[in-house]
């Protein structure tokens, strides 16, 4: 176990060095802060400037090790736009998200994978109902669930708060807004994963010996239907936890892929760089934990690695 | 047996995943919040109180204190008066800080005193002004020549700044700003410089060296002689203001007010609509409709000073170098109704670019006429019987109706002859190319005339020079704007701006379109009157009811 950490950490560093270069490269490639920065038809003089002041006009190398440098000690810099430090910046915003995603991912795990149990175990008109939920569940596009809503429970019956937060209400449509693409793939990866562990012989033998439905279903067939869901569960939440753009646009809620898309928009080199990287390290550890995971629900994987 | 110690050690794995995400949870709203001193994640400990004062505010309304809370697409990107240069951080910075003068709301063209009491010109590059009495900082000290003498060194980066801030770029003129004892101050421009006063609307003043430990400290707290104070500001969600009892013009009848970022266009609308704002700005003009039918909400709409045009590119060959090919293409297409159909008229025809609130309208200047027939003669003339093509770069998601409008261009165009292609681009991209000079044929663009004066976008986007927005070239209009920019003497000046409109007509650098309309939405308790110059000043609120 010790090993496989170490292992997994050093990928990571890799990963991350190889990430930062990728960013650092990109988002000098789409253009320059200064163009925007500047009022319109500013002179070439007042450009160039600017160019300094932003130090941009040092050569591309030496600004990306001088970006290396600061970022292993924590300083991701000024962001141009924002003018504050731009990990405090990152983090107050990082904070939001994580709120947010969590609570989406743990609704779409409360409700997704009893439903799918529900779906694959009892199957015919019921699978066929969830079927139908989850389908079109899937085919909303989420601004247009996010509005939706929004006139529903706030404009029309006026039950829950629809942007910011004035309390934990105001949590809940997000939460629920965000939730509907992670319990679309929960349930339907764990109906077919567990389709796929029903017919097994040990599931036959289980209800052989004579043991309660309930005991088959949660202690024989989830568990060992487990890996794939937690999978995707792991793919989720980190997508999520890189920040949810259009959820948290609509919603006005202060997270990380909102102020991306900001940063991005008006080419802020530094902010878009700290989230890439925290969103990087976000996936990085989220894979970790759902491997780790498996060695616990899987003694065979444990076996394998040892081999 | 084996089995139960596997289920142990699989609980106690959920046990410490659990309680890792919680750890990391309250780490984060820990570090969060130490930017500015502040709780900025949501409904910890600071949404309590923040949930309470919002409900008993709009609840009770009138009773105890008045508060209003106003939404903007954009949260402000710093609140250092002189390193920002967007109307949306603008609209706070005005509420903390006063300036020198003001536009007067009668006419755009006039100026009133904010911390002056009165200002005249001395000579052509002199003037002189007479600071206001009684007028004290937020911090209770008082306001006087110095202070203003220390906005200019922090602005322009002199004295103990080594840099210019972000703002200087209105301000090359200024030549030098000198202290006249505590209550004159002489400003002197380096030439004739006929937009001074409209400069001055644009400088926030500081407190003398307010900056001297902690020049980043502007950034967060405020000391001004402005009508609010700062109470809180939570990054990415609101600011919180108060107003002063001693503010020189009157305490503001608002007691609070609170600005509220919420960047997507339906949310805005919602809010507003369920009487959690009050004020919104940029109305998409489809739902003009449906908040008129809201008897708890009004749409104003106030003409503004960004004006529309096709800039085309004079200056590299081809059929846009001719005269004549130029007014055809005005001549082509019906402005009137691609306002009055793809806008929802929500526009209003300019004959160039000075709509009737800005210096040197003349109502006898009309716009070109739609007339094709006349196009097609003046294409002819030119060589281009059989058209020709052109592209026009239209940047996204920075002017309302901007792909709208070129698109309902394309077959007006086509009817002559002239094959008008679009190539859409992202509003970064659009801001390289201009200042790269890489614009190919032209571009849609709409110039935000903050002096509400033709000189702006006349010296900037129409004389010969290398600015990302000049694509013209005319000797007369290069002699006769030089003139005008170095005539203080106001009728003199108007009579040149309008010779030199009759110009541009004549021999058109643009395809002339409209001003934009903005379109605010109110809820029906706040009596406010929006400006043309998309400001918010809530001193000048009230509410009702």
């Amino acid at each position: 176990m010790f090993r496989f950490l170490i292992s997994r950490l050093a990928q990571a560093v890799v990963v991350l060095i190889v990430l930062s270069a990728i960013i650092f490269i990109i988002s000098r490639l789409s253009g320059s802060p200064v163009d925007i920065m500047l009022p319109q038809g500013a002179t070439p003089a007042q450009r160039d400037a600017l160019i300094h002041r932003l130090q941009l006009d040092r050569p591309a190398w030496q600004q990306y090790l001088a970006f290396l440098k600061d970022a292993v000690r924590g300083d991701f810099g000024v962001s141009s736009r924002f003018h504050t430090d731009t990990l405090s910046l990152v983090l107050s915003r990082f904070g939001n998200t994580v709120l947010l995603a969590l609570s989406a991912i743990i609704i779409a795990i409360v409700v997704g994978v009893p439903l799918g149990t529900w779906a694959a175990i009892r199957g015919g008109r019921v699978d066929s109902y969830i079927s139908t939920i989850t389908a079109s569940a899937q085919a909303m596009p989420s601004f247009w669930l996010a509005i939706l809503l929004i006139l529903v429970f706030g404009v029309v019956w006026r039950l829950l708060p629809i942007s910011q937060f004035q309390s934990w209400s105001a949590l809940i449509l997000p939460a629920v807004s965000l939730s509907v693409l992670p319990f679309v793939t929960i349930t339907r990866v764990t109906r077919s994963s567990i389709l796929s562990v029903v017919p097994q012989h040990y599931i036959d033998t289980a209800y052989a010996k004579g043991l309660p439905g309930r005991v088959i279903v949660v202690k024989h067939i989830l568990r060992n239907a487990m890996i794939p869901i937690l999978t995707v569960t792991g793919l989720m939440l980190g997508s999520a936890l890189s920040g949810a753009v259009i959820t948290e646009t609509v919603f006005a809620w202060p997270g990380m892929g909102a102020l991306a898309v900001e940063a991005i928009q008006s080419r802020d080199y530094s902010v878009v760089q700290c989230i890439a990287m925290l969103a990087g390290l976000v996936i990085i550890v989220v894979n970790l934990l759902v491997d780790i995971s498996y060695r616990l629900l899987d003694p065979r994987t444990r076996i394998a690695a040892r081999e | 047996m084996h089995p139960r110690s596997v289920r142990i050690t699989r609980r106690s794995f959920l046990y410490g995943s659990a309680l890792t995400s919680i750890a990391a949870l309250s780490a984060c709203s820990g570090v969060g919040p130490t930017g500015d001193g502040n709780p900025t994640t949501p409904p910890t400990s600071g949404g309590g109180a923040t949930g309470g004062s919002g409900a008993s505010a709009s609840g009770s309304g009138a009773a105890t204190a008045v508060k209003v809370t106003v939404a903007q697409g954009v949260d402000p990107t710093t609140l250092d008066p002189m390193q920002q240069r967007e109307t949306t951080t603008e609209n706070v910075l005005i509420q903390l800080y006063d300036t020198l003068l003001t536009r007067s709301t009668e006419d755009g063209t006039k100026f009133d005193g904010v911390l002056v009491e009165n200002y005249k010109m001395v000579d052509d590059i002199t003037m002189s002004l007479t600071l206001k009495k009684d007028v004290t900082f937020s911090d209770g000290s008082a306001f006087t020549s110095a202070d203003v003498v220390y906005s200019f060194d922090y602005l322009l980066g002199r004295g103990e700044f080594s840099d210019p801030s972000i703002a200087a770029y209105q301000f090359g003129t200024i030549d030098k700003v000198v202290a006249d004892g505590d209550g004159e101050v002489t400003i002197t421009t380096k030439e004739p410089d006929p937009l001074l006063a409209g400069r001055l609307t644009q400088l926030f003043v500081i407190k003398d060296k307010s900056l001297a430990k902690d020049p980043k400290k502007l950034a967060s707290t405020a000391i001004g002689t402005g009508p609010y104070t700062l109470d809180r500001w939570d990054r990415n969600s609101q600011v919180v203001l108060t107003a002063r009892k001693d503010y020189h013009g009157g305490t503001p009848k608002v007691q609070n007010v609170v600005f509220r970022t919420i960047p997507d266009d339906a949310s805005r609308l919602a809010a507003l609509k369920t009487g959690d704002v009050d004020l919104i700005t940029n109305v998409p003009a489809d739902n003009i409709a449906e908040l008129k039918s809201n008897d708890k909400v009004r749409v104003v709409d106030v003409p503004s000073a960004r004006i529309a045009s096709v800039w085309l590119n004079t200056l590299d060959g081809g059929p846009l170098a001719k005269r004549d090919v130029r007014v055809a293409l005005n001549h082509a297409i019906d402005v009137d109704s691609i306002i009055k159909y793809v806008m929802s008229g929500y526009g209003k025809r300019v004959a160039t670019f000075v709509p009737e609130y800005f210096e040197g309208y003349d109502a006898s200047i009309k716009p070109i006429t739609f007339d094709p027939t006349a196009a097609r003669k003046l294409l002819a003339d030119a060589g281009y019987a059989d058209g020709f093509e052109m592209t026009l770069m239209v940047p996204q998601g920075r002017y309302p109706f901007a792909t709208e409008v070129v698109q309902a261009m394309i077959p007006y165009l086509k009817d002559v002859g002239v094959t008008l292609k679009m190539n859409v681009v992202e509003f970064g991209v659009f801001a390289s190319a201009t200042q790269a000079r890489k614009i190919g044929d032209g571009f849609y663009g709409a110039w935000g005339n903050s002096f509400f004066n033709p000189l702006d976008e006349l010296t900037v986007a129409v004389v010969s020079g290398d600015r990302g927005f000049s694509w013209y070239s005319n000797k007369e209009v290069d002699k006769l704007t030089a003139k005008a920019g170095e005539t203080i003497d106001a009728d003199q000046r108007v009579a040149i701006l309008q010779a030199i409109e009759r110009d541009l007509l004549d021999d058109p650098p643009f395809i002339f379109l409209f001003a934009y309309i903005d379109l605010y939405g109110l809820s029906s308790r706040l009596d406010f009157k929006p400006r043309s110059d998309e400001l918010l000043p809530m001193r000048d609120a009230t509410v009702t009811g």
